[in-house]
């Protein structure tokens, strides 16, 4: 067990380096993306601030909040762009036959589709993550780590989500967009302050469209850490991340390897 | 129906029974006026400025319709001049260019209006009557839908930029957000510092999204002539670079082959 | 010696949605079920070199994916070296070797030696005898020349070539080869032909092979499976075959004037020597082929025998 956990990360450092190699291939053109994607992300927070500036407060939410949240997002958002987007593309993959070639290898075929794209532009992501980390006024070593604890388990719950999406293209062809749009909503749900979903939306907020595991619970345990929340996150993101490997799984019973055909 | 006619409503159609892509969109939509009307109403119940909601959330439906109808022309031009497919045309007798925006435009509007009939459904039971008269409502909807061919249009000079450069990804993320902040398509650039503002104005996305959009809440014949003119002094200058962008583009392919 | 592969009473069935449009589909679309395999059984022995025939959508490539475990059966059992392969996908990984003719395991923008690295270490293999093992592999498939180059940049000939090489890197016991030489040219062809044999010969690979070429079969194979429509008709050696049902040439000549004259050939009654002998002697030819009976002559020939 231990062995073979020992391999796969060989093989993971493996593909990191020969995607960061690609991407230097054109050094300044990498460098560029970085630093567009980190304005990018700036700009978004420039807006925010806007807001709290003319208003003050939302429900609660402050900007050191939305700066924490924001750290979280980046970081989880960055790691899942550079390490597993290739998730993304499993509605292609289904649909065009090519999860064969993941199939016939003795490696996990999640693992391997996971790692199939990589986005280097997305390193900007986490510059953006731990800046606005340091900005937020909640800085010390104890809530350091549990922000990038709680970025990890935002990035599980993203890609567990991105999973299920990717899945339904086991059902219906031609559902790359959807999936995309779904999980698009699922990171738009998560960008905005947490305080504003309250009632009935509260609990949607928590099952269907689980943005309140990134946004309203790393916040509040990073801002004040307390068991029981903290219990309620890793509970909440290890049933996604069960919830989407059985989806996976039953997908691969109704895999039909570009022998459907019919309709476009 | 001449040739471009014809692309358009072929396009038109194909996007029509792409059901999944459809029902993706429109459920991001709805997602998205539900967020922010949530986020409007609890600001406009800490504020005490109510009804704050009803006006922001019809602006936002324009500008989303915008926004998101856009059929993604620049990966579309970009993969084209990449992979040489637009040498293929050259010899057609049609122009690649127009072509493909005549594609665009078709997609485009499937969208627009799909999103259109749906978000006004949802903005309508969410938050109650839109901030307009009634008879306003074809002025400001071809504004806003001419604003979307503009935004298609200004898609394309992103796409044309393949020329110069290796991956044009980035650089459409950063052209969309600055719609978004500049042209205020998710907060109306009111609510900026004025310093912001007077920055924002020498953009196109000023009038293309703000002033266009703004007249869903703030209509007079004197804004939509200001809106009308600076449009059209934009259209001629994106226009301007879009040809001569595409003329040596042409002379590339007919040099080197695409 | 044993058998490496046992299938008994193999079926998928698939559930295609019908074409149509309009609202009511888009809510509840329709389905119907094909049958593309039929209760298939067959066993293949070590070292075997069989073929897969059949038209267009009898089911060749549904049964391979279903034995090299991408696609599970809807009912029936099969064995691969002793494995279920839908049940041990990872395991029955190392034992067998896949390539798929319309579909690329390569990695498309990176030189084929980058491609190869990965599956390498994909493979768990280690540095030392992976480089002995792709020397080998590059010396026998003649692509020493192409190892730099991106796969994109490869003719389909060259491309089928290094993903030959690349489905073998792990020595695997057993080699599927869905339509290995579709699209190639003749001569590519040939030369791929040529080197799945060798291959197969020099390291004993078990091989199956489909293909709706019957040449393909001849060059490569000992045995041939013919299904069509899901269903196994023929199941017994190439020279039984050949004796039975391939003992047609189509020959076809051209004269002087431009006339084209096409005769049958029994080449039981007939050798194909003596036939062409007589038609040049009648006929001042100019341009002449000579063919195998198409696949679909075959099928109906088995069928009207039965």
């Amino acid at each position: 067990m231990a062995a073979r956990f020992l391999k796969l990360c060989k093989l993971f450092l493996f593909i990191q380096k020969s995607n960061i190699k690609t991407a230097f291939l054109n050094k300044s053109d990498a460098l560029i993306n970085v630093i567009m994607m980190t304005i990018n992300n700036l700009s978004f927070v420039f807006m925010w601030w806007v807001i709290f500036e003319n208003k003050g407060s939302v429900n609660g939410w402050h900007f050191e909040e939305m700066a924490l949240l924001f750290a979280v997002m980046n970081n989880a958002f960055a790691t899942f762009a550079l390490f597993a987007r290739g998730i993304q593309l499993l509605p292609e993959y289904i649909d065009n036959g090519n999860l064969d070639n993941f199939l016939t290898t003795p490696q996990s075929s999640l693992f391997l589709i996971s790692t199939s794209e990589s986005t280097f532009a997305n390193w900007g992501d986490y510059i953006t993550g731990f800046l606005m980390y340091f900005l937020s006024g909640y800085v010390s070593w104890k809530s350091f780590w549990l922000m990038v604890l709680c970025s990890f388990l935002a990035f599980v719950l993203l890609y567990s989500f991105r999973l299920i999406m990717s899945c339904l293209a086991f059902l219906i062809s031609d559902s790359q967009r959807l999936g995309d749009n779904i999980f698009m909503a699922m990171i738009t749900f998560a960008s905005q302050p947490a305080s504003i979903f309250t009632g009935w939306y509260k609990v949607l907020f928590l099952t269907i469209i689980p943005a309140g595991f990134i946004s309203l619970y790393p916040v509040s345990i990073i801002k004040d850490f307390n068991w029981p929340n903290f219990i309620i996150l890793i509970g909440g993101v290890s049933a996604f991340w069960i919830i989407s490997l059985l989806f996976y799984r039953w997908g691969l019973k109704h895999y039909s390897s570009g022998n459907r055909f019919g309709v476009r | 129906m001449n040739k471009y006619g014809s692309l358009f409503w072929i396009s038109f159609k194909q996007a029509w029974s792409k059901k999944a892509n459809l029902s993706g969109m429109l459920f991001f939509l709805f997602i998205l006026i539900f967020i922010y009307n949530c986020l409007w109403e609890a600001i406009a119940a800490e504020s005490m400025e109510a009804g704050l909601n009803r006006v922001f959330i019809w602006y936002l439906l324009f500008a989303e319709m915008i926004i998101l109808s856009n059929p993604k022309i620049d990966r579309t031009l970009f993969d084209d001049i990449q992979s040489g497919t637009m040498a293929y045309y050259i010899n057609k007798p049609i122009s690649f260019f127009f072509m493909r925006y005549a594609e665009a435009l078709g997609n485009m509007s499937v969208s627009f209006l799909i999103m259109g009939g749906f978000g006004a459904v949802i903005t309508l039971v969410l938050t109650g009557t839109p901030p307009f008269e009634w008879w306003q409502f074809p002025i400001i909807f071809a504004m806003c839908f001419g604003s979307s061919c503009i935004n298609v249009l200004l898609y394309t000079t992103v796409g044309l930029c393949g020329l110069w450069l290796a991956s044009i990804r980035t650089l459409g993320m950063a052209v969309e957000r600055l719609a978004f902040i500049l042209g205020g398509a998710i907060f109306p650039l009111s609510i900026y510092p004025d310093w912001f503002i007077d920055i924002a104005k020498w953009t196109p996305f000023y009038s293309f999204y703000y002033l266009t959009i703004k007249l869903v809440y703030d209509f007079s014949w004197a804004n939509l002539a200001e809106t009308f003119l600076l449009n059209t002094f934009w259209v001629v200058l994106i226009s301007t670079f879009v040809v001569l962008t595409y003329k040596k583009l042409i002379k590339r392919v007919n040099i080197y082959g695409g | 010696m044993t058998d490496i592969i046992e299938v008994s009473q193999l079926t998928k069935k698939f559930k295609i949605q019908k074409p149509s449009s309009g609202l009511k589909s888009f809510f509840k679309p329709e389905y119907k079920n094909v049958t593309a395999v039929d209760k298939i059984s067959f066993a293949i022995k070590k070292g075997e070199r069989v073929a897969f025939i059949g038209p267009n959508g009898a089911g060749k490539s549904t049964t391979i994916k279903m034995l090299s475990s991408i696609l599970y059966p809807t009912s029936g059992t099969a064995l691969v070296n002793g494995l279920v392969p839908w049940d041990n996908r990872k395991k029955l990984a190392y034992d067998i070797g896949t390539v798929f003719g319309q579909r690329s395991q390569l990695w498309y923008n990176l030189p084929v030696q980058d491609s190869f690295a990965l599956m390498g270490k994909i493979y768990d293999l280690d540095e030392i005898p992976f480089k002995r093992r792709l020397s080998k592999l590059v010396k026998l498939f003649e692509i020493r020349d192409l190892l730099e180059h991106p796969t994109r940049s490869l003719s389909l000939g060259q491309r089928m070539r290094c993903e030959i090489v690349a489905s073998l890197l792990h020595k695997p016991q057993i080699l599927f080869l869905d339509e290995p030489t579709i699209g190639l040219d003749v001569t590519a062809k040939e030369i791929i032909r040529d080197l799945i044999k060798k291959q197969a010969l020099e390291e004993d690979t078990t091989l199956l092979l489909t293909s709706h070429d019957t040449d393909d079969m001849e060059k490569v194979c000992e045995r041939v499976i013919i299904i069509n429509k899901g269903k196994l008709i023929f199941n017994d050696s190439i020279s039984a075959l050949r004796d039975s049902y391939l003992n047609k040439k189509y020959i076809e000549i051209t004269t002087e004037g431009g006339k084209k004259i096409r005769t049958v050939v029994n080449t039981k009654e007939k050798p194909t020597k003596q036939a062409i002998d007589e038609l040049v002697k009648k006929y001042h030819v100019t341009d002449m082929t000579i063919e195998n009976p198409p696949m679909e002559e075959i099928i109906k020939e088995i069928y009207s025998r039965e």
